[in-house]
């Protein structure tokens, strides 16, 4: 019997110490899909002057889950007819994708403040933009990145470990 | 027979009221049916009134979102936020994608409407190369209206030759001459049974004002057998189509530039016949133009038609010959007859 419980902690711990570190690993790859993506959609805009709903559109298909999220949702927020800006539909799309990622406060903050005059410039404001955001996430993604080496197998130990550690006190 | 393209609001509905936020939205459709048939231009200024052209007098918008004549009550005054909404709207949220719209001062929507816009100029090199800070919005509501040119297209023709003459079409602004123009094409492109078979039209559409076209594809009817080069420069735009299409009747709007003239004669040269606009009170005011000026006395034009807005856009005063030496109407078209 103590057997059976010791192994359900054992098992218990280590799945945390994964998901927690897996999460860890999340971080940085959403943070990479979104430089991507926005490349892609600066692309369209500056040689292809695509129209906002359309550089979306192709962007929906482009993208991986869940950062595609953030594109549907803005799409849909900004093409349902009932007349909202792209700044405000960014801010919808902003926090459906915020209930889906791996994200902190800060790399949100990042993403809401490009939204603030998206598309209502012309393609040079627009392509000021874009640099910058590239810049605030590339950062964001290098500390990202140093997180995940530093912690993700540290996570890991410590599910097992710490599984390990609680079935010796109880015994 | 003069017809209204459509009786109801519906048209009005889809393809303007879509542009515009609430409250405007609302209001805006309040127009009577019989105001919305003279309604001409909307027109938003930053700070201003928003005011409403209906049959060339000057209604505005009240604060409670009443139609009233300008100048009583107390007017709604169109603020930045709103004006920013609305300049989202008709770009889709994408300013950045209306470079050569706002280069060219306006943008042409769906249903062949357009928006004029007016703003902090930007110059490259003494070039206006687009608009910033729009401050002023003019939408100007096409209508599409067919059937005007049935009694004048009888009177460009030159029976014997089986051709239609050389027309211009002499014209204030906001007489109808771009309506006439589209009017005569699509029945120079169709035919009249009995009177004429109906021919290949080229149509340069500099301003997308004739065929309204919205992504290439011309959204009023300008007959079968016409083909469209919108946005394209007139002098250029004719001798593209006069390589690429063969048509037999070229038609333009708005002549006046020197290099329109060049690219003119080469169409006379060619055979082709040319239907051309120009603004003017009368023949006098053109004669003392550079450029139109040369083709009237040289009488490049063998018909001229004189539009006025005395009994309402689209009045025709008179359709002159101008073959003989003393040129005379020929108002009645009986007359023309072979």
């Amino acid at each position: 019997m103590k057997l059976i419980g010791a192994l359900l902690i054992l098992s218990a711990s280590t799945a945390m110490g994964i998901l927690a570190g897996r999460r860890l690993a999340a971080r940085p790859r959403q943070l990479q899909r979104l430089r991507n993506d926005l490349m892609y959609l600066e692309t369209e805009i500056n040689y292809g002057a695509t129209p906002l709903p359309e550089a979306l559109g192709k962007l929906v298909k482009y993208s991986q889950w869940p950062v595609t999220v953030l594109w549907q949702e803005t799409l849909s927020s900004l093409a349902n007819g009932e007349g909202l800006m792209a700044e405000e539909a960014w801010r919808h799309g902003i926090h459906s994708f915020a209930e889906k990622a791996d994200l902190t406060k800060t790399d949100l903050a990042v993403l809401r403040d490009f939204g603030t005059g998206l598309g209502m410039t012309n393609r040079h404001e627009q392509l000021k933009k874009f640099k910058f955001i590239q810049e605030q996430l590339g950062s964001l993604h290098s500390q990202a990145e140093v997180l995940r080496a530093r912690h993700e197998r540290m996570w890991r130990t410590m599910g097992i470990l710490g599984g390990i550690a609680l079935i010796i006190l109880l015994y | 027979m003069t017809t209204l393209k459509t009786k109801d609001r519906e048209w009005y509905r889809q393809e303007i009221l879509p542009y515009f936020p609430e409250p405007l939205k609302s209001w805006l459709d309040r127009i009577t049916v019989q105001d919305l048939a003279q309604l001409e231009e909307i027109r938003l200024r930053i700070h201003r009134p928003v005011l409403l052209q209906i049959g060339g007098k000057n209604s505005w918008l009240t604060e409670d979102g009443k139609i009233i004549p300008a100048g009583s009550g107390i007017p709604f005054i169109l603020e930045q936020a709103l004006l920013q909404k609305i300049i989202a709207l008709i770009s889709q949220s994408s300013f950045y994608a209306l470079e050569t719209e706002l280069g060219q001062g306006y943008l042409t929507l769906k249903g062949g409407h357009r928006v004029g816009f007016a703003g902090e100029a930007l110059l490259e090199q003494g070039v206006l190369r687009g608009m910033k800070h729009l401050s002023s919005l003019n939408f100007r509501l096409a209508r599409e209206i067919t059937g005007i040119a049935d009694k004048v297209l009888p009177l460009l023709i030159d029976y014997p030759n089986q051709r239609i003459y050389h027309t211009l079409i002499v014209s204030p602004p906001g007489a109808g001459k771009t309506t006439l123009l589209r009017d005569l094409v699509r029945l120079v492109s169709n035919g009249i049974p009995g009177l004429w078979p109906g021919t290949k039209v080229g149509l340069v559409d500099e301003r997308s004002e004739i065929a309204g076209c919205f992504q290439g594809i011309p959204q009023n009817d300008v007959g079968l057998q016409t083909d469209v080069l919108d946005g394209c420069p007139k002098a250029q735009g004719m001798l593209l189509l006069l390589r690429s299409m063969s048509p037999k009747v070229i038609a333009v709007d708005e002549l006046g530039k020197e290099e329109d003239a060049a690219s003119l004669w080469e169409m006379l040269h060619a055979g082709v016949t040319v239907i051309a606009t120009v603004h003017g009170h009368n023949l006098e005011e053109l004669r003392q133009r550079p450029i139109m000026g040369e083709f009237i006395k040289n009488r490049i034009f063998q018909r001229v038609v004189l539009l006025s807005r005395r009994q309402g856009p689209g009045t025709v005063e008179q359709v002159l010959d101008t073959v003989p030496s003393v040129w005379k109407p020929v108002n009645r078209w009986e007359g023309c007859l072979p």
